[in-house]
């Protein structure tokens, strides 16, 4: 309840803190000073992090101030019932938001890194905390709740974040697209779908991102172009799966090309103190998506998720996308409501209407960025409520009349078992955790916890759990177990050494392995080299250099020597 | 008994015969006996015919040794302080454990230690059985086996976690279980 709480003030002070900035007016007010408030927090957490200020006091007074922005008058909200059917339809994300941390992400990335700028009392980045070196804008307000003590407020906020972004494809099917019922068809169409449920109730940035995009076209489509230029860096600030459905937008709703330049350089400039950060730091300015200090290193292998990339893979996928689509395994690692595609179908019908040009425009660049990068569903997730409204506001017209209205929605429940297919495991997780309590963290990392000293600091090898493990840590978890496997290929001479002159103390190493089943599409010399020969560079240097400590099934502990 | 990757009790080997079935057992929680003070988690417990050894967690990270001996009410240290002792084994009479990467050698029913200089402690515990110690041993190399009777296994790459009976040294090497039987 506390957590609640503190989501809930942390939700209305950025709502303050986007009064001083955003666009004041129209329905969807509300959504464009929640967005607004997000970027000036995550450039003010940026100014606080330079200045090494991370702290609980400073985020207290940025909330604080942030509250003098309700001083502006009234501001218009979504209706009652709106956030109604919100909270409804993104309820089961609630019972996920309030229990334990499970999510990988969550773990490495949303709530492991803002403990460690708290802990560090500064911002980290490098090939050491290469998710340090991301723009790091909801990072920061993450932190900023963190800084509460309140480790669950985070996933609550983006709960919360989530309600808020239903409720603003609500609103948009009203206010935008011609009816109630459209908003509420497409909202109902994102909820029947496992990859929004399963994000709703971590602490993640797929939601965040998808209402600044909303918040974009909405700007747009109403000529606040200062809310659109924030809501597009907003956007590309929290993950740059942005960038697609924003170009779209930017290219198709008929603005004047001084224009379209103006807000883009805008957006651009708001995005750059991120690069510019990198820069300065001697790295990539899009580290660590691109750019590894040597060795040469992907960040991700787009071949390993979906279902193939030749010329026919693609022609099939908008339909292995959606009905081959499994939750469980690298076949797109998701699941979306059937319609969500079929009522793309009649879509280029909406070619010829002005008003949904730009959405139609949003929806293809989304999708095709989509296609051309990895197959993983949830990076469809900023696009999707676009893709949604823009078919509900093209079927909704053609389901006129009483037996088309019915099978409207006999298609939307019926398909809702194979939307939502997945779901059971992950409920029954929750269930479970509520029912026996909060899962007891893996031994070793009890281990840690009890046994390290307070100053220790802990290189995390091939291992995620930095929310778990209470200590100062380096390298840490992202995709392949990136930086591990980057480290020991860079130093592969004298690893141990050089993670002791980083300050390194101890090392919590979990056992591994990379099927090679998963990477069919490497020359297998190159799959020996990044995949294989780390974890024997890593083994052999242990053995000879650090002291074990502890062995549980999944993880090993180590002391390593002193400088 | 050998483990797989996750390191759980995969296969039990007899050591004479060498037969292996497989386990299907439920792997054992480690015993938390009612000793005091607790035993540090992950570690093992030492239990001989005269007592029980075992590892407390002490100040500034450094470990413990303690023994409680069944003739006694209150255990007592067996060695704490900056040697940051650890594994104790048995072979049912003596103890033996490593300190600062020796190992000492206590007998309960004379009170008296020994040490065997080695350079160890820092994987797997010693082996101890019927009196004959194994070791795992770091050369500039790799790592090799060592015994208190003079058996030893220096070849190239890591020779790991022994255990030895009367006849036979069983070890790990690259992932697998080796057995070297030492009979004339």
């Amino acid at each position: 309840m506390i957590a609640m709480t503190v989501a809930v003030l942390g939700l209305i002070s950025a709502v303050g803190a986007g009064r001083w900035i955003a666009s004041n007016e129209g329905p969807t007010e509300w959504a464009h000073a929640l967005v607004a408030g997000l970027l000036l927090w995550g450039l003010v957490g940026l100014g606080l992090g330079a200045l090494g200020l991370i702290t609980p006091l400073a985020f207290g007074a940025v909330g604080a101030v942030s509250l003098l922005g309700w001083t502006r008058g009234r501001l218009t909200r979504p209706a009652w019932a709106t956030i109604a059917v919100s909270a409804c339809l993104v309820f089961p994300g609630l019972i996920d938001a309030l229990g334990p941390i499970m999510g990988t992400d969550e773990q490495y990335l949303h709530v492991g890194l803002p403990q460690q700028l708290l802990m560090h009392g500064e911002l980290v980045g490098g090939p050491l905390h290469p998710n340090g070196s991301r723009p790091l804008l909801l990072q920061l307000v993450y932190t900023g709740l963190l800084s509460s003590g309140e480790s669950r407020s985070l996933a609550c906020f983006h709960w919360l974040l989530s309600v808020s972004t239903v409720a603003l494809v609500i609103q948009m099917g009203r206010h935008r697209l011609g009816g109630w019922n459209i908003g509420v068809l497409a909202a109902s169409m994102l909820a029947l779908s496992t990859t929004f449920q399963e994000s709703t109730g971590q602490a993640a940035s797929d939601f965040p991102t998808a209402f600044a995009v909303l918040v974009a076209i909405d700007a747009v489509a109403t000529g606040r172009h200062r809310s659109a230029m924030l809501a597009a860096a907003a956007a590309i600030s929290i993950k740059y799966t942005a960038v697609a459905p924003l170009a779209g937008i930017l290219l198709t709703a008929g603005l004047r090309p001084l224009l379209a330049g103006r807000l883009a350089v805008g957006a651009l400039l708001l995005v750059s103190p991120w690069w510019l950060r990198n820069a300065w730091n001697d790295l990539h300015p899009l580290f660590p998506f691109m750019g590894w200090p040597d060795p040469q290193f992907s960040f991700q292998f787009a071949e390993k998720w979906g279902a193939g990339r030749s010329l026919i893979d693609f022609l099939y996928l908008p339909y292995r996308a959606v009905f081959d689509a499994d939750p469980n395994t690298h076949l797109f690692h998701g699941r979306i409501h059937p319609l969500l595609i079929l009522c793309l179908l009649p879509v280029p019908l909406a070619w010829r209407s002005r008003t949904l040009r730009p959405w139609f425009g949003a929806a293809a660049l989304g999708l095709i960025g989509w296609a051309a990068g990895p197959h993983w569903l949830r990076y469809l997730i900023p696009t999707l409520p676009i893709v949604a409204l823009l078919g509900a506001a093209v079927v909704i017209p053609l389901a006129s009349g009483r037996w088309r209205r019915f099978g409207l929605i006999a298609a939307l429940l019926c398909w809702a078992p194979s939307g939502l297919k997945g779901m059971e495991g992950r409920w029954s997780e929750t269930r479970v955790a509520f029912k026996d309590g909060l899962p007891a963290p893996a031994e070793a990392i009890e281990f840690c916890n009890q046994h390290l000293p307070d100053d220790a600091t802990v290189a995390l090898l091939f291992d995620w759990n930095s929310a778990a493990i209470h200590r100062r840590q380096v390298l840490g978890s992202v995709e392949d177990h990136n930086p591990s496997r980057h480290f020991f290929l860079r130093h592969a001479d004298d690893p141990i050494g050089a993670l002791v002159r980083q300050g390194a103390t101890h090392a919590v190493v979990r056992t591994v392995n990379f099927p090679k089943s998963h990477y069919e599409f490497l020359d297998p010399n190159r799959y020996k080299q990044e995949f294989t020969a780390p974890l024997k560079t890593m083994n052999h240097s242990l053995l000879m250099e650090a002291e074990l400590l502890y062995t549980g099934p999944l993880h090993r502990v180590y002391r390593l020597p002193t400088d | 008994m050998a483990c797989g990757e996750q390191r759980t009790p995969t296969v039990r080997i007899e050591p004479q015969s060498l037969s292996v079935t497989g386990n299907n057992t439920p792997p054992i929680a480690s015993p938390t006996p009612d000793l005091i003070p607790p035993p540090m988690m992950g570690t093992q417990v030492a239990v001989a015919e005269g007592g029980v050894a075992w590892v407390a967690a002490g100040p500034q990270g450094f470990r413990e040794v303690w023994w409680q001996s069944h003739a006694q009410p209150l255990p007592r240290p067996l060695e704490v302080g900056s040697a940051d002792p650890h594994h104790p084994v048995t072979d049912g009479r003596r103890l033996a454990w490593v300190s600062q990467g020796n190992i000492k050698v206590f007998d309960p029913n004379n009170d008296r230690q020994d040490l065997i200089l080695a350079n160890t402690g820092f994987n797997a515990p010693p082996s101890f059985h019927r009196g004959v110690l194994c070791w795992e041993e770091r050369t500039n190399e790799d790592v090799d086996v060592a015994c208190s009777d003079g058996v030893a296994l220096r070849r190239k790459g890591h020779q790991t976690r022994p255990i030895r009976t009367q006849h036979r040294l069983f070890f790990m090497e690259d992932g697998l279980l080796w057995s070297w039987d030492m009979q004339p």
